[in-house]
């Protein structure tokens, strides 16, 4: 496909816009600190990866008190932020996969807010469903957008039965971070 | 039946699809290549499901093969008593409507909520889905929240937004209140034993992830050979539906889902029910190549008139007159089509479906008496001159003793239909004036 050689980032942000979404590029946790704290809402919940624990203590700096979702987690959460595998411009898809808290948390969040690393954010379909195929989890999920629903009059409303908003952040972890 | 609301929600969803077209340059190759994918895995059905079968139980998962939808229906029953499930969510599929699910298990004693918004609205109301992707097309704001007060016992705002939240807010609990969990399928990749499931709400994701227990149903039409090959399918679905690019979300389901209490139960129902004879059929094989988009039915003139509920089957329009004498409980209602021929225009997998309705008429047994009269009127308008002196010669006949709205009666009327209706217009105009005369 001839998409392949232009730069795929603002057809990610194009596509995401027209699905529902938003898009952010943060370096290091502080920038990401940055991000959450306006887009995000509380109770905030993160993920257990590197990437978000190492942005705690920048969140509560701003005043945020962030919660980690290891032993227990909440189903009803206002921000749910996760790790993503990557992302596919052609539709302003993320590819969101992962087992236990992690992947319950954004079930029933009002925003998801979900990391994708930066070199991953360019996945063409076919790329997209060989990360898929090799994913261990057992369920991936594509997310284009917020959860829709048309099913009254055709009416489309946002964040039918899980979250109304979703952000995408194309992250790069600083050189000392995991 | 609010038929200008069942035609402008049909327009609509076509036009969202030519939008999306507008950027599809590729879209006819793209359709040619499903075409294909779908050609093969029928011509391959046995060895494909086989493989799917192994390679889900190699995850751990469970596969029971139906011949028909009883022993679907008792199968599913069976797993419910054996997980000792009481509640059950369920997210669309019209598989299970297929099946007649919902009643066989409210009998069992089981409750069952249905959690696509469309979908639970029309199970409250007590009405078969409207449509393949859009249940409850057929109802208006004011309707849904009548049926809201009535059978939730609260009154809510007639506006599309507090009307889908009051049923989020109803269904929520249910989905952690449940044991299982039942969904449909759209594509099941044999080679990896990958299930492909589409979605818009989020409902499909805490169906299949929030019970102890997943039992998932499909016709055994939607297995594919490999995963790779879903691609042309998850373009031409989404914008044939709904008209979206992808749908909200795609999930793919490769194994056993961690649950709070546990790895969670994974059932597969294939279901077979008339497919099997079908892919027999060398005419009208292809009509297992159909992914459910329902944009055959968004283009269909006689669709837009009464929805689903004129065709009285679960699968209706154009593909639901091929699957009709097939699929259990068989019927024929092959004389519900205009053959416009709109509906082979638009299949995202190209299926002759005009062509082979016209094939399915010729073995119509409720049709065979009105052959004659067919095949007359076909040999008169092959030879014009034949049909003109044909048609002056009838009107000349005397009027015949019948009702005026009798079809005989206008048939033969020495007036064209168009001046009878012109003449018919004048009239009621003139009584019009009288009347506004009289009054005034």
């Amino acid at each position: 496909m001839g998409e392949e050689e232009v730069n795929r980032e603002p057809l990610l942000e194009a596509r995401l816009k027209e699905a529902g979404g938003r898009l952010y590029h943060a370096q290091g946790p502080q920038a990401l600190a940055g991000i959450l704290a306006r887009e995000a809402g509380e109770p905030l919940w993160l993920e257990d990866h590197p990437w978000l624990t190492d942005a705690v203590p920048e969140l509560e700096k701003i005043g945020l008190a962030p919660h980690i979702a290891g032993d227990t987690w909440e189903l009803e959460v206002d921000t749910a932020v996760t790790v993503g595998l990557g992302a596919v411009p052609e539709t302003g898809s993320v590819l969101v996969a992962g087992s236990g808290p992690s992947s319950w948390l954004p079930l029933q969040a009002r925003r998801h807010i979900i990391l994708v690393p930066l070199e991953l954010a360019d996945l063409t379909f076919s790329q997209a469903l060989d990360l898929t195929r090799q994913e261990g989890s057992p369920m991936v999920t594509w997310l284009t957008g917020p959860t829709r629903t048309a099913d009254i009059e055709k009416v489309l409303i946002l964040g039918a039965q899980g979250p109304g908003e979703l952000a995408v952040i194309m992250y790069e972890p600083l050189d000392q971070e995991t | 039946m609010r038929q200008p609301a069942v035609r402008a929600a049909c327009h609509r969803a076509l036009e969202a699809r030519e939008r999306i077209l507008r950027d599809y340059p590729r879209w006819e190759d793209w359709r040619a290549e499903a075409r294909a994918i779908k050609t093969e895995a029928i011509s391959r059905l046995d060895e494909l499901l086989a493989r799917l079968t192994r390679e889900v139980e190699a995850w751990g998962g469970q596969v029971f093969m139906a011949q028909d939808a009883a022993a679907a229906r008792e199968y599913i029953l069976e797993v419910a008593r054996r997980h000792q499930v009481r509640q059950i969510v369920k997210s669309k599929s019209m598989t299970t409507e297929e099946l007649e699910l919902n009643p066989f298990l409210a009998h069992a004693g089981l409750r069952v909520t249905e959690t696509d918004l469309g979908e639970f609205i029309v199970q409250l109301a007590g009405h078969p889905p409207a449509h393949l992707t859009a249940p409850a097309l057929h109802l208006d704001r004011g309707q849904i929240a009548a049926i809201f007060q009535e059978r939730l016992g609260e009154a809510c705002e007639p506006e599309p937004v507090p009307l889908t939240r009051m049923a989020t807010r109803y269904l929520k609990p249910l989905y952690r209140q449940a044991q299982m969990g039942i969904t449909g399928v759209n594509f099941a990749a044999a080679q990896e034993g990958a299930l492909v499931l589409l979605e818009n709400e989020g409902n499909l994701r805490l169906t299949a992830t929030l019970p102890p227990v997943h039992l998932a149903v499909m016709g055994l039409e939607k297995v594919i050979p490999a995963l790779g090959q879903v691609e042309v399918f998850l373009r031409l679905l989404p914008a044939s539906a709904t008209g979206q690019r992808l749908t909200a979300l795609v999930h793919f389901i490769r194994g056993l889902k961690p649950h709070p209490s546990g790895k969670q139960a994974f059932h597969l129902v294939l279901l077979d029910n008339g497919r099997g004879q079908l892919a027999q059929e060398p005419e009208l094989l292809e009509a297992l190549y159909c992914l459910r988009c329902g944009a055959c039915l968004n283009v269909c003139p006689i669709f837009q008139v009464g929805a689903a509920h004129l065709y009285r089957r679960v699968y209706p329009g154009a593909i639901g007159i091929l699957l009709a004498p097939y699929l259990a409980p068989k019927g024929d209602i092959s004389d519900l089509c205009t053959q416009c021929g709109a509906c082979t225009d638009i299949c995202p997998v190209k299926i002759r479906l005009a062509e082979m309705i016209i094939h399915t008429r010729r073995g119509s047994a409720r049709l065979r008496p009105w052959r004659f009269f067919s095949q007359a009127a076909g040999l008169g308008l092959a030879w014009p001159r034949m049909y003109r002196r044909v048609e002056a010669g009838l009107r000349l006949l005397p009027r015949l003793p019948l009702k005026s709205r009798n079809f005989l009666g206008l048939a033969l009327s020495r007036q064209s239909f168009y001046k009878r209706m012109e003449d018919k217009r004048e009239m009621e105009k003139g009584e019009k004036g009288k009347r506004d005369k009289s009054s005034g």
